[in-house]
């Protein structure tokens, strides 16, 4: 039993809708992308139900979800990439973007970002 | 006789002409270009902050330009800027800045600056964004300075910045919080033109944003001490609003005390800004 006056380790998995909603989110997010030239050019070769797949468990996971990630480390998934820091800022927006669209208040949108962005040193320039 | 203005008008245009165009540097998140200051350089409205103008990320260029109006009980200020930033590295920008005194005098001031971002970065990772600026000031009339007994029209001020942007900050918006510490000669910031003496001074700004296209927030700007001409420190809350990365507002109550023996100028600051 978790303590009342500490946050569940889910509570961010829950507030984004838990599976249903993160499944929402990813599917806002991948329809994003495909509609942002500057993003959708490191998508060319991908493979989206399995990306979609992948992006759940990782969303999941970070928020604090039921979940295991098995996909590639961040570093080897972008590896040969050379993302610049713009576009991951417009993949950020991407995502932005696909958490109004599903509704999510700001809140939980800055909580979700936060947990993002501190992949970014393994996304960039590799 | 009024003094020619030339980066206002230059400035106004621009602002208006580019305010809906498309962008070139756009990698910066929105927000993250923070506005342009009374002095030219990004920041907030008082102050400059670690921020670089322009939405320019790395390997891009952006530009900025921005007019603003402070109001004051007994004063005026206008300023007109345009600014230029290169790979979220550095900025260089240029103010003219046009203050309005009591009985159709004025004095107008050139602020060059430059801007250069040593380490960090405002969003990510845990330091800091930290910037040391250069704003080198030159009155372009200094008959006016002169009848009022000051000799120097030309300083330069250096400021070390610090700023960081927490995503998940207070209440869960974006928090940001700057400080700065500089070192000036300046007389109501160069306005009444410069001391033969030096001050260190401290800057600090905060700021929430409600969601990504609103921030609210205070500036604190220490003023020196110089012999005969008391300074008070600054003072302001503000609203900014970024609509887009091609242009934004900002609205602020500003508190300026007491300037060359006027005392309770208080006012409106309104700042109107480009990106492209």
């Amino acid at each position: 039993m978790g303590c009342a006056s500490k946050p569940q380790q889910d509570q961010l998995y829950q507030e984004l809708g838990a599976e249903k909603g993160v499944a929402r989110l990813v599917d806002a997010i991948i329809v994003e992308i495909k509609s942002n030239p500057k993003v959708m050019v490191f998508f060319q070769d991908t493979n989206f139900d399995y990306f979609r797949d992948r992006l759940i468990e990782d969303i999941c996971v970070r928020s604090g979800g039921p979940c295991t990630y098995q996909g590639l480390s961040m570093a080897d998934a972008h590896s040969g990439m050379q993302i610049r820091e713009s576009e991951f800022n417009y993949f950020v927006e991407d995502t932005q973007n696909a958490m109004q669209a599903v509704g999510l208040s700001t809140a939980t949108q800055n909580k979700l970002l936060a947990l993002l962005a501190r992949e970014r040193s393994e996304i960039i320039r590799q | 006789m009024p003094q020619k203005l030339t980066v206002y008008p230059i400035a106004l245009a621009v602002t208006l002409t580019f305010g809906s165009s498309a962008q070139a540097g756009d990698g910066k998140l929105l927000g993250t270009s923070g506005l342009v200051s009374i002095e030219g350089s990004a920041g907030g409205g008082l102050t400059p902050w670690a921020v670089l103008g322009s939405y320019a990320e790395a390997e891009q260029l952006g530009f900025s330009a921005s007019v603003s109006n402070t109001t004051l009980r007994d004063y005026q200020l206008r300023t007109g800027a345009l600014a230029f930033g290169v790979n979220n590295r550095v900025e260089f920008s240029a103010a003219q800045q046009r203050f309005e005194l009591p009985g159709n005098a004025q004095l107008s001031q050139n602020v060059f600056g430059a801007k250069l971002r040593v380490s960090g970065d405002l969003i990510y990772g845990r330091a800091p964004q930290i910037a040391i600026t250069l704003q080198h000031k030159r009155h372009q009339d200094t008959s006016l300075l002169n009848s009022l007994g000051v000799q120097q029209s030309t300083g330069t001020d250096v400021i070390f910045s610090a700023s960081k942007l927490w995503i998940d900050g207070a209440f869960s918006r974006n928090t940001l919080a700057n400080v700065s510490f500089r070192r000036s000669a300046a007389q109501e910031t160069g306005l009444l033109g410069f001391n033969d003496d030096s001050k260190w001074l401290a800057e600090a700004a905060v700021a929430i944003l409600p969601n990504r296209y609103w921030a609210i927030g205070a500036e604190f700007r220490q003023k020196p001490d110089f012999e005969g001409l008391a300074e008070s420190h600054w003072r302001d809350v503000f609203i900014a609003w970024f609509p887009k990365k091609g242009v934004s507002a900002a609205l602020a109550y500003v508190d300026l005390g007491t300037i060359a023996g006027r005392n309770q100028q208080t006012g409106l600051f309104f700042t109107l800004q480009a990106n492209f």
